[in-house]
């Protein structure tokens, strides 16, 4: 695994409060890795999990749970992730 | 008089609680691989097996402490009953001479891919508790007394949700096997079980609850989940309840004998959330600002100005990977978890409106999504939702604390 930014098509599995030190995202939502599109991702790690502000408005959807996203993770992976995120519709 | 109960000395070699002697065993039948969602647990089980007694005994119970027994057994079962045996050679082993000698040779699986090597198959329970019901049961694990029952008796009792234990441990009491489950309580149940037999005993004392034992019950709910202090709560008669906006505050929010009530934090969330709420509504009126992201790198470097982090860096641990930790289980959380709901919901509404307007995914909506000003409004009536929801609160703990006294 690189430091490389990290490009995925991904599926939201769910979101839910992630109580945590940075009280601006405070939601953990869960993802399936559908594609790498860009970067590397440990063998065999099929999800990520990333803390966002706002299920619906990081996602630009009301529900996003069981929508796809193209999802770039600008900064080093943690766990769960809590950098610089860019989300796009997987057109 | 009821019988004394058996002695139960600790011992490190406790023998492992296999499965429910009610649940009738599957035979080893199946020839495919445990299903993929098994994988991480069938791991666990695996490692379990390979572990030497001591070391997969204080697994399991710790296990038991925490997911319930019920699952723990499940795990156990279905690692032992759904592998496959998948062998080349005549003599049934995957293992090269053998065919002569009609089975495997000794320490032959070692040689074996992981992916070919057979796990242990299963074995009975240790131990068989007899009984109707489930205090039958753990009455007849005390009775017999053996560590292999012991174990099971416990594991029986871990693995009852807060509300069915309190009545379990109750009935036990009444009948006589008091003696047994307090000195046991700890070490074979761990913080779970005290916190319930530490209630069962307020319940039976045979006088009303003080107030100071009121508040020392307090502080020891204080690290526990909410629905379970509302259960001893419940059980012991004093479930005053007043529910704000789909939270239910109960005395468990309320000052202990030592721990703090929720007023002081749920005040300093309120203050923080006006101090967000204006550094939102100061950086919408810099008319520069024309997204979304403006105003968010507006809002860091606000707060950067002021002396305060808002993005928390995770923590590295021992094996390199950086983690982010989740806050520990307290006394406020709960307030604090409805109060981040209660804001996010502010945001889906918003969102649902813009997509009713524009139509989800559209350009027209993507504009209307990322438009600074639109983008305070969100967030400054996602803040203003909270404070009317953290007002309540307030309100709420005042009058529980009054009805404490």
């Amino acid at each position: 695994m690189t430091d490389d930014p990290l490009t995925v098509r991904a599926t939201v599995l769910g979101a839910s409060v992630f109580p945590n030190a940075d009280r601006q995202r405070l939601w953990l939502v869960r993802l399936r890795v559908e594609e790498v599109i860009e970067g590397e991702l440990s063998a065999g790690q099929e999800e990520l999990s990333i803390l966002v502000h706002s299920p619906s408005r990081d996602f630009r959807t009301a529900e996003p749970v069981g929508e796809t996203f193209r999802i770039t993770l600008k900064d080093p992976l943690t766990d769960p992730y809590a950098g610089g995120l860019k989300i796009a519709r997987d057109e | 008089m009821p019988p004394a109960p058996a002695p139960s000395a600790p011992t490190q070699e406790r023998p492992i609680a296999r499965g429910e002697p009610a649940q009738p065993v599957p035979e080893v039948a199946s020839k495919t691989w445990l299903p993929a969602a098994m994988g991480y647990w069938a791991a666990a089980a695996g490692r379990l097996d390979r572990a030497d007694p001591g070391t997969r005994a204080a697994t399991i119970l710790s296990l038991q402490r925490t997911v319930g027994n019920a699952a723990v057994q499940r795990l156990l079962t279905q690692t032992r009953t759904t592998v496959p045996v998948q062998r080349d050679c005549g003599c049934g082993g995957g293992c090269g001479g053998c065919g002569d000698k009609g089975q495997e040779e000794p320490g032959g699986q070692a040689d074996l891919p992981v992916s070919r090597q057979v796990p242990p198959v299963y074995t009975p329970p240790a131990c068989v508790l007899n009984g109707p019901t489930l205090v039958d049961k753990v009455i007849d694990g005390f009775k017999q007394g053996t560590p292999a029952c012991l174990f099971e008796a416990w594991g029986l009792l871990n693995s009852r949700a807060m509300f069915d234990l309190l009545p379990a441990l109750l009935e036990l009491k009444n009948k006589g096997h008091w003696a047994t489950v307090a000195a046991d309580a700890a070490f074979r149940g761990g913080p779970r079980m005290e916190l319930a037999v530490h209630a069962v005993n307020l319940k039976t004392q045979g006088s009303p609850i003080k107030t100071d034992q009121l508040r020392d019950l307090i502080d020891r709910l204080a690290t526990t989940w909410a629905d379970q202090r509302a259960d001893i709560l419940r059980f012991i008669g004093k479930y005053v309840v007043i529910t704000v906006e789909g939270i239910d505050l109960d005395f468990s929010y309320v000052a202990g004998a030592t721990s703090k009530s929720c007023v002081k934090e749920v005040q300093d969330t309120i203050a923080e959330t006006k101090f967000m709420a204006k550094l939102y509504a100061d950086c919408g009126k810099d008319k520069k600002h024309k997204t979304g992201d403006d105003i968010e790198a507006c809002i860091t470097s606000s707060a950067a100005k002021l002396g305060l982090t808002l993005e928390v860096a995770g923590s590295t641990s021992s094996t390199g990977v950086v983690t982010v930790k989740a806050v520990a289980v307290d006394k406020c959380q709960p307030i604090i978890t409805r109060n981040t709901e209660i804001h996010e919901s502010v945001h889906q509404h918003h969102t649902k409106q813009l997509e009713k307007k524009h139509g989800k995914g559209t350009p027209a909506f993507d504009a209307a999504w990322n438009e600074a000003q639109d983008w305070v409004r969100d967030e400054r009536g996602a803040r203003a939702a909270e404070i009317k929801f953290l007002t309540k609160v307030l309100a709420a703990l005042k009058k529980l604390e009054k009805m404490v006294k």
